[in-house]
């Protein structure tokens, strides 16, 4: 439809049309129209789905529908906030996320950095087919994987420590030592394939650049600290402020699978998606899984455009828009 | 150039456009394919009785093997009398309660869904998404159903409908008033340590020392990360019983999936009640020794986890069962009626393993008359939902399963012949050669399950068909003053749903799984915790006093009733 009313413009009247916007929609209009799909997947896969937020504020009957269920106003949101612990599980949350973006960040920036500066050859590239691996096993197997390594009767790593008459560590009992655990993991997962975006910016800073600096006698770490960090520095921020939208999100695959249902840890493992899996997963009500999602997105999407605002004041060049 | 650009991005946008919404378009060919199929169908077979049908099935589990074999049997059986095919989705069991929920919201078909009061039944009774089925027993119109369900098994099992009446909202599946937890052990291990078939809790416990001793690499008893059917059952099961419970007057209720009350009865009338994670007093009015928390338990199961009986950290084990099939277990705890499942899974891993079994409770093993409660209901049922327009076709496939012993044994056991033979009128066996790894084994308590077609494994040993017996005897239980007694959570919705309920399960588990070091301080600071907990204890309040009102309306109308 779109086409053929682009089409029966007649090229007198273009001229006619005083709107410089929509003179450029009809001048262009089979450029433009490249776009229509990716407009259009966009409205059918994420905004008509919408809708379904309703269930939020709804004694929602899937026989009834979005549309017949009653209306309940906010009492589904008020389900989260009735249990004792939501504060501690919303701190682990915020806190899990922060690390594993800084650390994730450093990580693949140190990756990118030290690839890049050896060149490119054999190694380099197996080196990183090797590390963007880990990204592609899912939760649930390095799950398997990691209790033959924690487990106390036969795990790996309480036998080496025995073995050399160290004291073994309860993992399972011990709640302390799982952030770190998560974090390590997380960057195992994670950091190679994160290297990816960084080295390809990289790869796009003016050579010419690392010339001069050399000519004017900088060394090969003052090139790094003083070109290519600050060349970077717009799409660190770019990827920080995308990552803070997720900030909320519980990480549910990766702790359910590595920790279970084990309240010795709960203290420090004990995430908002977890929480909220474990006491509705038998009783599941949908209205309050789904308030309790809309709450952690939109604490998520106000931190990215708040962040997003910050960024804008200190450095125009970083912010997403 | 620019006619080339206009055609390239005019190809373009096609491509993508359709790309994009192939996905779309792809369901909706599905549905009108089938459509489509069935009307081929009838012109192919123009002189069949009736239309052909695809009835869309939901149960639970994994995909039985050669289930396909079994399905395209019974099509081929009955394509000139009933017509129809079967369409059986499996969903993994920790998915299928939201699975359903969401094929219902989504409008989809759905003939016939596995569910049962412990999932989705009663809450969708409630709402009005299971048809009544009523109309289809009693009646000669389906001599099956007839002859399979009778009053009194269905009086037992009807609920409250919206109407306030009670209906038949699902085809009750089962076969006894109870299943038999079983210590299921290595017979060819206690022979090796001299030992003759176990007899009793000593018997057990001198097993547990003997593969400590002799294998150390063997767990004595393996249990799984949830805590059922752990060492804090084969305790239970050397004290007193439920029947104990009730005859002081006392009856568990469930209230929600992670709450339960205790309420206690003395001439018709609620004197008490406790809930779970509520404050100890609460107990206060229960005769002894009720009245107190039982850390005894908690206590013997630590001693068992410090005597490596059990593993060190049960809460990393996923597969309890897989476990000991494998042969790194020396024992487990399951169901009688799962003997079958678990001694082909140890024999195709373990060729030299022979089954041992025990019964764990010391009053079922010596057989006393009472030692359980029911009330006299299945826990599983099949129904028919309101989106379902093939509700008289479901209804006769039924009809057909239940109306003969054979029918009936192509779904449960597989086909004759080649996945089992009989062995006299009421067993069966597994035909030598087949490979029990392989072979056709179905969970009938989702489908098949019927106490008038009921055919035992060849395998139960002669010492055990008594206990069958036993579980079909009324005279083995007692009647819960709660039958027919189902807790309405709606008025409390809000308070039961406070995730602190969840927390309380999760806090308690490692109790349960012997991995506390002081059981008896660890459960008291456990208490103290929860009971400073103002919200959760406010809404336990809410609960309890609906609980109190509830029962005690239904114990007056049934004082009325009688």
């Amino acid at each position: 439809m779109a086409s053929r009313k682009a089409a029966g413009a007649e090229p007198g009247r273009q001229r006619l049309i005083r709107h410089k916007g929509l003179r450029d929609l009809i001048m262009n209009r089979y450029l433009y129209l490249l776009v229509l799909p990716a407009v259009l997947f966009s409205i059918v896969f994420a905004y008509l789905p919408l809708v379904g937020l309703a269930i939020a504020f709804q004694d929602f009957n899937p026989i009834k529908g979005i549309f017949g269920s009653k209306f309940i106003g906010l009492d589904n949101f008020k389900f989260f906030f009735r249990g004792h612990d939501w504060l501690i599980i919303t701190g682990n949350t915020v806190m899990f996320n922060l690390m594993f973006i800084v650390t994730g960040t450093i990580c693949a920036l140190t990756i990118a950095i030290v690839l890049t500066e050896l060149g490119k050859n054999l190694f380099v590239r197996t080196m990183q087919s090797v590390m963007i691996l880990p990204n592609f096993i899912s939760w649930p197997i390095v799950g398997l994987f990691s209790v033959a390594f924690f487990t106390a009767d036969t795990g790996v790593i309480n036998r080496f420590l025995s073995s050399l008459s160290f004291g073994t560590i309860d993992f399972y009992t011990d709640a302390k030592v799982w952030p770190f655990i998560f974090v390590l993991l997380n960057i195992w997962k994670t950091a190679g394939f994160g290297a990816i975006v960084y080295m390809a910016a990289i790869v796009g800073i003016d050579k010419e650049m690392y010339e001069a600096a050399r000519i004017d006698g900088a060394t090969r770490m003052q090139s790094i600290f003083r070109i290519t960090l600050p060349m970077l520095k717009s799409t660190i921020v770019m990827l920080f402020l995308l990552s803070l939208g997720g900030i909320f999100g519980g990480n549910l695959e990766m702790v359910y699978s590595l920790v279970g249902d084990n309240s010795f840890l709960y203290q420090t493992t004990d995430t908002i998606d977890t929480y909220v899996f474990r006491s509705l997963r038998t009783a599941g009500s949908l209205g309050m899984s789904q308030a309790v999602s809309l709450y952690q997105s939109v604490v998520g999407f106000i931190l990215v455009v708040l962040a997003n605002k910050l960024a804008k004041k200190v450095d125009e060049d970083s912010a997403i828009f | 150039m620019n006619r080339k650009m206009k055609a390239a991005s005019l190809l373009t946008v096609l491509g993508l456009v359709s790309g994009a919404l192939a996905g779309c378009g792809g369901n909706s060919d599905n549905g009108g394919n089938s459509g489509t199929n069935g009307g081929a169908n009838t012109n192919q077979t123009a002189d069949a009785a009736k239309d052909p049908v695809t009835l869309k099935i939901m149960l639970w589990g994994d995909k039985p093997k050669q289930f396909d074999d079994v399905i395209a049997e019974f099509e081929k059986e009955t394509k000139d009398t009933l017509n129809v095919k079967l369409d059986v989705t499996w969903t993994p069991q920790a998915d299928y309660v939201n699975k359903l929920k969401l094929k219902l919201a989504a409008g989809e078909q759905v003939d016939l869904a596995f569910d049962a009061p412990w999932m989705n039944m009663n809450q969708f009774i409630q709402q009005d998404n299971y048809n009544n089925l009523d109309p289809y027993f009693h009646t000669d119109k389906y001599p099956g159903l007839k002859k399979a369900f009778t009053d009194q098994y269905l009086n037992n099992n009807m609920f409250m409908g919206t109407d306030k009446q009670l209906h038949v909202y699902g085809v009750p599946m089962g076969q006894y008033y109870t299943d038999l937890s079983v210590i299921y052990y290595r017979k060819d291990l206690a022979k090796k340590y001299g030992m003759s078939d176990l007899q009793s809790y000593d018997d057990l416990i001198k097993y547990f020392d003997n593969v400590k001793q002799n294998d150390p690499s063997i767990i004595p008893f393996v249990e799984k990360n949830d805590g059922n059917y752990g060492a804090v059952d084969i305790v239970n099961g050397t004290k007193a019983t439920l029947a104990d419970k009730a005859a002081a007057g006392l009856w568990d209720v469930p209230l929600a999936p992670q709450v339960t009350g205790t309420v206690l009865i003395k001439d018709n009338k609620v004197v008490a009640a406790s809930i779970t994670g509520e404050k100890s007093e609460s107990k206060q009015a229960f005769p002894e020794p009720y009245n107190q928390e039982d850390n005894s338990t908690f206590i013997t199961v630590r001693d068992f986890h410090d005597k490596g009986y059990t593993e060190k950290e049960p809460i990393t084990r996923k597969d309890a069962k897989g476990t000991f099939t494998a042969g790194t277990a020396a024992s487990m705890m399951e169901n009688i009626s799962n003997l079958d499942s678990i001694q082909s899974g140890l024999k195709a891993a373990v060729p030299s393993a022979e089954i041992g079994m025990l019964i764990n409770s010391a009053s079922e093993r010596e057989m006393k008359q009472p030692s359980m409660v029911t009330d006299f209901r299945v826990w599983n049922f099949l129904c028919v939902p309101k989106t379902s327009k093939n509700l008289d076709r479901v209804m006769e496939f039924l009809n057909w399963m239940y109306s003969s012993q054979d029918n009936h044994d192509l779904f449960e056991l597989g086909v004759k012949g080649k996945n089992w033979e009989p062995v006299g009128d009421d067993k069966y066996k597994i035909p030598d050669g087949v490979d029990l790894a392989s072979n056709y084994t179905f969970p009938g308590y989702e489908f098949t399950w019927n106490p008038t077609y009921i055919r035992l494994s060849a395998n139960v040993p002669d010492g055990f068909v008594k206990y069958y017996r036993y579980m079909a005897d009324e005279k083995s239980f007692v009647k819960s003053a709660l039958a027919g007694f189902a807790f309405n959570g709606d008025p409390v919705k809000n308070q039961l749903s406070n995730p602190d309920f969840g927390t309380i399960q999760s806090e308690k588990l490692p109790l349960q799984l012997g991995m506390m070091k002081n059981p008896a301080d660890d459960l008291a600071k456990l208490q103290q915790k929860w009971e400073g907990n103002k919200t959760l204890q406010s809404d336990i309040q809410a609960i309890k006093d609906e609980l109190l009102k509830q029962v005690q309306a239904f114990l007056d109308t049934q004082k009325a009733a009688q």
